[in-house]
């Protein structure tokens, strides 16, 4: 039987998705070496100057290396995205499987406060907080992991529903695990494939709410690099100096729709259907 | 001698509906005690409740359940739940969903072994391979690394009484072991049972639907209707000399070999649907023996020194004799 790994590279649009973002990490954590410039180097003379040798994506409003900002943009970008998708997985699984375990009292007030941040939009949401906090990569990351706990919850909470009602749970009961042992070792491992699919999305709209952010001016500030901030700043001269915009915004596109791919394919990979074959 | 488990009374209400009642019956260290019976009467909520798994709606709602003298309802649960799996451990009717799909074989049997014997993972790992072969089951250290999917339903069922061996209990509730196994499988797996009883000396209570295999498997059996035990008795006496209609009527209802019968027997009616309001007899509507005194309630009567059935017609026959379990 194929191995998941070996289901998701026969995947060709996932495995274009793990190519990209293998890239895209390479450059995050090597962006001193690959930079061409300093970042954060002012050319006031150079302002908004177009692609050229020494500075390959051209130059910002106030003459920075586009290309070396991006790069290090790409660090913001990328550690906001892991990071508060690990923050709101690590919540996610508290509460769906205090919810879906133990039921009750806590199963509804759990999920009623789930619900209660569902109905308010997540941006909404994050950019009060960030207003009331204060902007920066901290806060940006922390808020945005503990405002998108709920869809992990709520899909947990099926899950173990589920699962907790299944035979080889019962087995275990009747040689004497402890109710925490049953959860930890038998029910939430068995409920981790459509987590692990959700991850992977989380982590592209996380992105995407950072560079909206960042774009808005509530995300990571100056003279930080982030895809969003750069973009904002190309926004003023897109008719005369489009390439300020364009590249941070390709950047974006490219690491969402690369997330968005690979998790498609993990959908399909993690498959318990496929996966037992019977 | 102190019987190694004594039911007494117990009663069991799913939500408001009573589905068990006046249930006594009790076992001897080594002893196999057959639990027989169609859907729905019982068998297994008893042995649910006997192993402390009830779950909500399902609770006791009176009797006793001693284990060695000490009644297992009175205990905090986390005292019940050790016992489970060392001094009790049960295998269920379905084999392919009763193992964890996410662990190999060796990772399961060890989980009861650090669990109950207070071995290292290294030890467990060790002994697991040990239990496999008890069990019958070939190429042990490769199967270790199986998981479940890759195994057929005997040999699943095999690595579930091996788990159940390996706490070392006293008492192996089998609940429809076979029933979802093949014919020729299901012999296997009633050997191996029988086997390895002789072997560690453990009680065995064998839950089934079916009464072939309580003639050839157990010393005693209970006979339970509508969460009643109707009868019990040896079992030479329960398939020789039935005291309780409904017993009778079961027998009646196999198929003969070598005898010729155009229809097999059936009992008419149905099960009642529920116990509320039946004060007496709860197989009475079906009885072709049925009187008026059957609606009254009645104790167990005996009708020899191990056998007792609760029906009028064993008290006319034997007069009041005091009946105490075994």
């Amino acid at each position: 039987m194929p191995s998941v790994l070996q289901r998701l590279f026969q995947h060709k649009l996932a495995t274009v998705g793990a190519i990209v973002l293998l890239l895209l990490v390479f450059a995050a954590l090597f962006a001193p070496w690959l930079a061409p410039n300093n970042p954060e180097d002012v050319h006031p003379e150079a302002s908004l100057r177009g692609p050229s040798r020494q500075f390959p994506l051209g130059q910002d409003p106030s003459g920075r290396c586009i290309l070396s900002r991006m790069l290090y943009g790409a660090r913001a970008s990328l550690s906001v995205g892991f990071l508060a998708g690990v923050i709101s997985l690590g919540v996610g699984i508290i509460m769906g499987s205090l919810a879906g375990y133990f039921g009750g009292w806590v199963d509804l007030l759990i999920m009623r406060v789930a619900e209660v941040f569902m109905t308010i939009p997540q941006f909404l949401l994050v950019i009060a907080a960030v207003a009331i906090v204060g902007p920066s990569f901290t806060s940006v990351l922390v808020i945005i992991g503990l405002s998108s706990w709920t869809g992990y919850a709520r899909v947990l909470r099926g899950e173990i529903l589920s699962i907790k009602q299944k035979p080889f749970v019962e087995a275990a009961r009747a040689y004497g695990s402890s109710s925490w042992r049953i959860l930890l070792r038998h029910v939430l491992p068995n409920c981790l494939s459509p987590l692990i699919v959700m991850v992977t999305l989380n982590v592209a709209s996380v992105i995407l709410l950072e560079s909206s952010l960042s774009f808005l001016g509530f995300g990571i500030q100056e003279p930080q690099a982030s895809w969003g901030s750069i973009l904002s700043q190309g926004r003023a001269y897109f008719q005369s100096a489009p390439h300020v915009a364009t590249f941070p915004g390709i950047a974006i596109m490219l690491a969402v729709l690369a997330f968005n791919l690979l998790g498609d394919g993990l959908r399909d990979a993690l498959d318990p259907k496929l996966v037992e074959g019977e | 001698m102190q019987p190694l488990l004594e039911v007494q009374d117990l009663e069991v209400c799913f939500a408001r509906r009573q589905v068990l009642r006046r249930v006594s019956f009790s076992i001897a260290p080594g002893e196999t005690l057959g639990i027989v019976g169609e859907s729905g009467s019982g068998k297994s909520v008893t042995a649910l409740s006997i192993m402390g798994l009830l779950s909500r709606p399902g609770r006791v709602t009176g009797g006793r359940v001693l284990w060695h003298g000490e009644d297992l309802l009175q205990l905090p649960p986390d005292s019940h739940r050790q016992l489970r799996g060392k001094a009790m451990a049960m295998i269920f009717q379905e084999p392919m969903t009763c193992l964890n799909p996410v662990y190999t074989v060796e990772k399961q049997i060890s989980e009861v072994l650090m669990l109950h014997r207070g071995m290292s993972k290294k030890e467990a790992a060790e002994a697991a391979a040990d239990y496999l072969e008890q069990v019958g089951i070939a190429e042990p250290m490769a199967r270790l690394r199986n998981y479940p999917h890759e195994l057929s339903g005997g040999m699943r069922q095999r690595v579930m009484i091996a788990m159940a061996l390996a706490g070392e209990p006293e008492l192996l509730i089998a609940d429809e072991p076979t029933t979802a196994l093949d014919v020729t499988v299901q012999a296997q797996i009633l050997d191996l049972l029988k086997q390895l009883q002789a072997k560690t000396g453990m009680a065995m209570i064998l839950i089934t639907h079916d009464l072939g295999l309580v003639a050839e498997n157990a010393e005693r059996g209970v006979v339970m209707y509508a969460g009643e035990v109707v009868e019990e008795g040896s079992v030479e006496e329960l398939f020789t000399n039935p005291a309780h209609p409904y017993t009778q009527g079961l027998l009646r209802s196999l198929p003969r070999w070598g005898e010729q019968q155009d229809m097999l027997y059936t009992i008419p009616g149905t099960v009642p649907r529920r116990l509320e309001g039946i004060a007496g007899c709860a197989f009475a509507e079906r009885c072709p023996l049925a009187e008026e005194r059957c609606a009254e309630p009645q104790s167990m009567h005996r009708f020899s020194a191990t056998q007792a059935a609760r029906c009028w017609r064993t008290k006319d026959k034997v007069g009041d004799a005091e009946w105490q379990s075994r």
